[in-house]
């Protein structure tokens, strides 16, 4: 696949518009999870960018932190929703406070395709 | 003179204790983090005492150590005994920076001291606590704790991995520490900044099922440890490191522990220590032990040293 041309308009989120405070994993774990963020923000923005044909920039500076679990079931979890190539290379993911981020997500939309085959086989 | 001022000081002693009190000696070193064994079994007597519904009498007068993390789960106790609507009365350590650390700590909230604490001279640090009943992630919170200890002497940046192990903690009380998922799991945080060595210390605290009987340890391993093939220390390393599966069986799940333990070697937070069940994990030097008598519940601790230039 080819990736969106990302000189064009791209679809832009900040994390820090939906919280300064990011939680945990499910919605059940507390608030603003990692499951709202995706629900509410990340999905749509994403499908957004892919009927437009351009990139989903995702700003993740500027809030107090990020736990694991949110970071995985936002962006992992979008992998598992959507095409995960696609997600893959339409995402792009801006980081200046914390760097490593980028590298870590990354690790989580990859590794989401084997999590969705698992879940296929019924483990 | 020397007669009236000891006879100002009342012993623990039967005499002077309701007969319904059992008087309870603390151990002078008193530290999960440095000494696992005393304090563990401790806690053991304590714990078997609460469920009996058994007030107690506790001298802590010969504390001479006593770290943070026993401190706040030594709250935390005293606060369940309270619940419980039983009476616990106290001393303090003579130690004068164990004694500063109990008064703050919110031991004598819960405990009515036998004499009142003896002053403690200058700075001996902050304590900031909070209890949360319905076990939930709570990041607003969180985000407090992290500014009482950032606004102190470390830049804000540094504090972001303390925002992820706290917020990993509560999730994984919220989400393991009963034995159903879903459950109600009350748990404990503190920090405390010590302005001598600008050191800021988190604990974490539950009293739920343990990290240990939460993991997905599978029948090998049960039965490893049946014939002394394997410890609970070894099963604390492998679910620290990620060895061990979550026990949702889903491969995303479970990296919350393993992401602090990488948090702790890339020297973002120090002195990673994870006390569950019988086992006691002190990560920066990679000791894992097994306790001889095990923790109610799961503590996680960790330090925030200042910035070396």
């Amino acid at each position: 696949m080819a990736a969106p041309n990302i000189s064009t308009s791209a679809v832009r989120v900040r994390v820090l518009d939906f919280t300064r405070t990011p939680g945990a994993r499910y919605r059940t774990d507390g608030p603003f999870s990692g499951e709202q963020f995706r629900d509410e923000i990340l999905v749509e923005a994403y499908d957004r960018a892919r009927a437009a044909g351009v990139a989903l920039i995702v700003v993740l500076d500027g809030v107090a932190g990020y736990a694991t679990s949110f970071l995985e079931e936002a962006f992992g979890g979008l992998a598992r929703d959507r095409d995960q190539a696609d997600v893959i290379a339409r995402l792009q993911l801006v980081s200046t406070e914390e760097p490593e981020l980028v590298g870590e997500v990354m690790e989580y939309m990859k590794e989401a395709r084997l999590a969705k085959r698992t879940q296929r086989l019924g483990r | 003179m020397w007669k009236r001022f000891r006879r100002q000081e009342p012993s623990p002693a039967r005499s002077v204790l309701p007969s319904s009190l059992v008087p309870i000696t603390a151990p002078a070193r008193l530290s999960l983090r440095d000494d696992p064994d005393p304090a563990t079994a401790f806690f053991a007597v304590l714990e078997d005492y609460r469920r009996r519904g058994q007030g107690v009498a506790l001298d802590m007068r010969p504390v001479e150590q006593l770290t943070p993390e026993t401190c706040a789960m030594l709250a935390a106790v005293m606060e369940m005994f309270r619940r419980k609507k039983l009476i616990v009365r106290g001393t303090s350590p003579r130690a004068e920076a164990a004694r500063a650390l109990l008064v703050r700590s919110g031991f004598f909230e819960h405990v009515t001291p036998m004499v009142p604490p003896a002053p403690v001279r200058g700075d001996l640090g902050q304590i900031r606590r909070r209890r949360n009943d319905e076990g939930l992630a709570d990041p607003t919170l969180v985000d407090t704790f992290v500014n009482f200890a950032s606004s102190r002497s470390i830049s804000r940046p540094e504090h972001k991995p303390s925002y992820r192990c706290l917020l990993e903690c509560m999730a994984n009380t919220r989400n393991h520490a009963t034995e159903q998922f879903g459950g109600r799991q009350p748990w404990w945080v503190a920090v405390h900044f010590d302005p001598e060595t600008n050191i800021s210390a988190f604990s974490f605290l539950d009293f739920g099922v343990g990290i240990l009987k939460s993991a997905n340890i599978r029948m090998a391993r049960k039965l490893w440890l049946k014939l002394g093939i394997a410890t609970p220390a070894d099963l604390l390393r492998e679910v620290l490191t990620g060895e061990i599966p979550s026990r949702t069986e889903l491969p995303y799940r479970g990296r919350g522990l393993p992401g602090m333990v990488k948090t702790c070697r890339s020297g973002q937070v120090r002195r990673l220590v994870v006390v569950a069940n019988d086992a006691h994990a002190d990560v920066e030097p990679g000791v894992y032990r097994k306790l001889k008598k095990p923790l109610h519940g799961t503590l996680v601790y960790w330090e925030l040293h200042p910035r070396e230039n």
